[in-house]
């Protein structure tokens, strides 16, 4: 900018030395200010100033305020927005996480008290079962010892049948029943 | 600038200095040149003269005529209105569109880094002025780089105009943010040595007319010295004959497109410099 107006000085001077110095330089010199346009120039400034604040700087930069205004309560309004969301997920999440925890416990309650069911189950099964064994174990010694006795007593019966049809006589029943039990009793020992 | 381009334009000063100096024909290229950037009451634009001129009664001994750059200032204001009042009609939109959009660029610009940064907390309530200052100087630059057209300011009363105004403008503000006593005690800084106070009392009140005086010529000289180096180009075709047609033009188109940047920057520079004299005159030093 420097060499610029020093350079248009110089042509300012160059160009103009002829003009002035051809004398009808009074009019022609431009560095000679005017009155009439300088007042005309204040004039109609300040006119245009008076009217364009009135008509366009006044609501263009209302605009302007206002517009800044509405996106800065934009702003706010979407970051108190996302919080709220933000808060809304934590608390979904939260209640996901419950709820996981819970159905996992019924579940393992479930699955314990399954299996005690069964064990109880399984026991009382077992038990019976034992119980059964044992009592029909009994009934069959006890049915077996029946047996015995009733085959015992049989056998000696007809021992003593066959032993009065050889003898041809009747033996003492009571004396000779003693004496073959003995014998069988010692037979069953061997 | 680029070292070639100052080297020619003043090869072509020179040139045209002593063509200048030897016969007529170049005095009226000069001539020419001069009335060319020079005020006038014919509204003369290139080939185009309107048939009409504004002659007012001279009042104080202020001609009050309509001149050609009163004119074009006029058409100037005339196309601020049409676009900016055009802009603000639908400002009750929340969603700008079309030209009000290209004018907000402009507008924010002038508010955020203008107004606000030089100026401060109260640079808002200096924004119309700012603004219009901006605008005003900024389309009056372009204008006049309509082949035809003229350049407002690219004379030293319109600018003298502007600056008076961004003077008053500095001082009220100072006024009013300090008191009248308040704002010329700002004159001088504090803690200053009592054998200095005279000195730098001239120094300061001579600062204080100097600031606004050195915005009329700065704004002046660009917007001419721009319009004299682009016609010191195409004048050397009538200089030298076609054989400066290859060198003229280029040249003459490059300062052209410098110029459509010069137009804002000098808008922008005489905007941030009463901004920040503004600035000044409120915090003080």
């Amino acid at each position: 900018m420097q060499f610029r107006l020093i350079f248009s000085g110089l042509l300012l001077f160059g160009l103009s030395s002829p003009v002035l110095a051809a004398g009808g330089g009074g009019s022609m010199n431009p560095l000679k200010p005017v009155m009439g346009t300088l007042v005309w120039t204040a004039v109609t400034f300040v006119l245009l100033l008076i009217i364009l604040r009135r008509y366009a700087w006044g609501p263009l930069l209302g605009a302007l305020d206002q517009r800044q205004r509405t996106i800065e309560g934009d702003i706010e309004q979407a970051k108190s927005d996302r919080e709220e969301a933000q808060k809304l997920l934590e608390e979904h999440k939260s209640l996901v996480v419950q709820a996981r925890r819970e159905r996992a416990e019924a579940l393992s309650v479930g699955q314990q008290e399954g299996e005690r069911l069964k064990a109880d189950i399984l026991q009382q099964a077992t038990e019976e079962r034992e119980q059964r064994l044992k009592q029909t174990e009994e009934q069959v010694k006890a049915e077996i010892r029946q047996a015995n006795d009733d085959l015992r007593a049989t056998t000696a019966a007809l021992a003593i049948n066959a032993a009065e049809k050889l003898l041809g006589k009747t033996l003492d029943d009571a004396s000779h029943r003693k004496l073959v039990e003995d014998h069988l009793a010692q037979l069953e020992r061997s | 600038m680029t070292e070639p381009a100052t080297d020619a334009v003043q090869q072509g000063a020179e040139g045209a200095a002593a063509a200048a100096e030897h016969g007529d024909s170049s005095a009226n290229i000069g001539d020419h040149i001069i009335h060319h950037v020079m005020d006038s009451p014919i509204y003369d634009f290139g080939p185009w003269e309107l048939p009409v001129t504004i002659q007012l009664p001279t009042v104080f001994g202020i001609d009050l005529s309509i001149t050609k750059h009163v004119f074009i200032m006029w058409v100037v204001s005339a196309l601020l209105l049409f676009f900016l009042i055009g802009a603000a009609r639908k400002s009750g939109q929340l969603v700008p569109r079309g030209m009000r959009n290209a004018i907000e660029v402009v507008i924010l610009f002038i508010r955020d880094e203008v107004a606000r940064r030089a100026i401060g907390a109260k640079g808002d309530g200096y924004l119309p002025y700012l603004l219009t200052t901006f605008f005003f100087i900024w389309f009056c630059n372009l204008i006049g780089l309509i082949p035809g057209s003229t350049t407002a300011t690219g004379n030293v009363s319109v600018t003298a105009a502007l600056a008076i105004i961004s003077f008053l403008v500095v001082q009220a503000a100072g006024i009013k943010a300090h008191g009248v006593i308040g704002h010329f005690k700002h004159l001088l800084p504090g803690g200053l040595p009592l054998w200095l106070v005279p000195v730098m009392l001239v120094v300061e009140v001579l600062g204080m007319f100097v600031k606004p005086f050195a915005l009329c010529i700065r704004l002046f000289a660009n917007m001419l010295a721009g319009h004299l180096v682009i016609l010191a180009f195409i004048s050397l075709i009538f200089i030298l004959g076609a054989v400066a047609l290859p060198l003229s033009i280029p040249l003459a188109l490059f300062i052209y497109c410098l110029e459509l940047l010069v137009a804002t920057v000098q808008a922008y520079i005489f905007t941030m410099l009463t901004a920040t004299f503004v600035g000044m005159s409120i915090h003080g030093h």
